[in-house]
């Protein structure tokens, strides 16, 4: 489930000319980081602006196999689906506004994780480096808090616990 | 009365499952449906007092009119990433 590419045209025109390109998605299949990674690069996704790109800020969110002093095994997320999505977009889309993007990612997973797999990516790409790494913390702190999905973890000792709200 | 079907999402499953149908008099809100649920299970008061009402696309304010046949979701606070 995924929205495609939506432009969000910058506010400042001091930055340049060209509109940020967000793309929000909801997958139950494993995110290929490299993928991600050259997601606005590719001659396919290029962008008007695209040779401005001077910073490129990859978040990849992990399961860690400990938690709560515990060993866990595997993690479940689930979904308001079309909430979240749209929840996700207007996230990429305030960053665009609040900050000077050329490109602003966000993909989730859903369903059952292992251990060291990543949950959540969210790349950011600006001119320079200090708005792609202000951009991707505020993408990621936003959905991480306000974006309707929940995580489940569960222990080796067969117990499980649901996520709180992690701000 | 009305009957509506309310998905729940998390903490919330443990106490209700997946979906549940339930009766309302006719002109109930969001919140009517929050004490509904508490009257069904004294126990998820807490979780439900913090979760929000939605529709497929949008969350419903508290005095939002709940309409006969709706489905509507409880989403409790968020702990994605």
């Amino acid at each position: 489930m995924q929205h495609m590419p939506n432009t969000h045209t910058q506010p400042d025109a001091e930055q340049a000319n060209f509109a940020t390109q967000c793309f929000a998605e909801l997958t139950e299949s494993a995110i290929d980081l490299n993928q991600v990674l050259r997601r606005f690069i590719h001659p396919q996704n290029s962008l008007p602006g695209e040779n401005a790109i001077g910073a490129r800020v990859l978040f990849s969110g992990e399961i860690r196999g400990a938690n709560h002093g515990q060993t866990v095994v595997q993690l479940e997320y689930t979904a308001h689906r079309s909430l979240a999505l749209k929840h996700i977009t207007d996230v990429l889309q305030a960053a665009a506004e609040k900050y000077p993007l050329i490109g602003a990612l966000c993909v989730h997973r859903l369903g059952m994780l292992s251990v060291a797999e990543c949950a959540v990516a969210v790349l950011t790409c600006g001119r320079h480096r200090k708005e792609a790494f202000a951009a991707n913390q505020y993408i990621i702190d936003r959905v991480k808090a306000e974006t309707p999905i929940w995580k489940r973890e569960f222990f080796a000792d067969g117990s499980s616990k649901w996520g709180e709200n992690c701000h | 009365m009305i009957t509506v079907e309310i998905h729940l999402y998390a903490q919330l499953r443990d106490f209700f499952g997946d979906r549940l149908s339930v009766e309302l008099p006719d002109t109930s809100t969001a919140e009517d449906i929050r004490a509904v649920l508490t009257q069904k299970n004294a126990l998820a008061g807490d979780w439900l007092k913090v979760s929000r009402l939605a529709s497929e696309d949008a969350f419903l304010a508290e005095d939002f009119p709940v309409a006969s046949g709706g489905v509507y979701y409880l989403l409790p606070p968020s702990s994605g990433g």
